[in-house]
């Protein structure tokens, strides 16, 4: 077949769009207005369209299901415990990494991160998103610390903060969040960290489910 | 005008365009980028202030009760939790004013007929404030003394 430059440019449209309309395997970053709001807000969302991501295992019991999931925190050194509902029907875990750095995001970004686990006869439920936390700054050389109590800070008050998914309103200060994953339209403007966000994301599930397919016979 | 000097000047404008837009841009850039960095460092400062404060309260957990008492003097009042331990709770009050108050006035004369006339006249103006803040530190502790827990609220 004969490539015509009709066909190349079809085909770079093609290639050029994907990355803005790519999806994470678990979890997809999405622009929405809140209720009432005329402004857009960035969101962590599982991608099935579902409040949270399911994990099967048939003919587990709830209760091997909860013991392999206390397992596989004791398993991973990073990981801590941040509460266990009552009768330990739900156990939430934090984590405190970083999502990537400047040569990769732009800025260096970090999440403090909250994976609320739901075991159930033949299956996990897994809710993620609603209290994790990303933080951003300008710096390369930022380090960041996590009280016990979710705070973070930066070592000699490096300045950071939350991380801004939409872009500001102005366009001029827009300039100066070249990291954020939208504009103030709730376009995609960042492909390339939309996906580095998700993939970080995914990797909390397909590590669990890793560990839960090894362990679980 | 001479052909020639058409083209220069032609020349010279889509030289100069560019590089004016370019020299707008950078110096929009650096002003949000300053404004960001204004915000983040009061972000960082504001966490900073957040993670002392919760390591001041985390410090005097799994201490005495009875050290506390030495330390802070007695609470403003303490009772039993119903399960072994005490409830200690320490008020501290601040006031805070401020405003003005400005009294008004009439001006009055006497007209040419005797009258007395208002020539000018200003309402007082009272601009004062206060409020108050208690700030109230809540120590729990359990049956043998040792404190669990400090937490504090702004009423």
């Amino acid at each position: 077949m004969k490539s015509s430059p009709t066909s190349i440019l079809i085909v770079l449209f093609i290639l050029g769009i994907c990355p803005a309309f790519a999806q994470g395997k678990y979890f997809e970053v999405v622009s929405k207005k809140s209720n009432g709001s005329k402004t857009y807000n960035g969101y962590v969302m599982p991608a099935n369209g579902q409040g949270y991501v399911v994990l099967s295992y048939q003919g587990k019991t709830k209760e091997q299901l909860r013991s392999a999931v206390f397992n596989y925190i004791k398993a991973r050194p990073s990981l801590w415990i941040v509460k266990l509902s009552d009768r330990d029907e739900r156990i939430e875990y934090g984590n405190f990494a970083t999502i990537g750095d400047t040569s990769k995001c732009i800025v260096n970004l970090v999440s403090s991160t909250r994976v609320d686990v739901e075991p159930d006869n033949g299956q996990l439920k897994l809710y993620i998103g609603i209290f994790n936390q990303i933080y951003s700054s300008l710096y390369g050389t930022a380090r960041f610390l996590i009280s016990r109590d979710g705070v973070v800070v930066s070592e000699n008050e490096t300045p950071f903060n939350e991380y801004k998914f939409v872009q500001p309103d102005s366009r001029k200060e827009a300039l100066a969040y070249p990291e954020s994953v939208f504009d103030t339209n709730g376009k995609v403007v960042n492909p390339a960290n939309k996906k580095t966000i998700e993939g970080f994301y995914d990797g909390y599930v397909a590590d669990l489910k890793s560990y839960l397919d090894k362990n679980l016979k | 005008m001479k052909r020639i000097e058409i083209i220069c000047v032609l020349f010279l404008l889509i030289l100069f365009f560019p590089a004016k837009s370019a020299f707008a841009q950078d110096k929009k850039m650096k002003e949000a980028l300053e404004a960001r960095i204004k915000d983040d460092k009061e972000f960082a400062k504001s966490q900073r202030w957040k993670y002392d404060d919760n390591a001041w309260k985390h410090s005097w957990e799994g201490a005495q009760l009875s050290e506390l008492y030495k330390k802070w003097g007695a609470p403003t009042r303490s009772f039993a939790d119903g399960d072994g331990g005490q409830v200690a709770v320490y008020e501290n009050v601040s006031v805070y004013s401020g405003g003005s108050y400005t009294p008004g006035y009439i001006e009055t004369a006497i007209n040419g007929f005797g009258q007395t006339v208002i020539t000018d006249q200003k309402n007082a103006k009272d601009t004062r404030w206060t409020k108050v803040y208690v700030r109230e530190t809540t120590v729990y502790t359990n049956r043998n003394g040792l404190i669990t827990k400090v937490d504090e609220h702004y009423k």
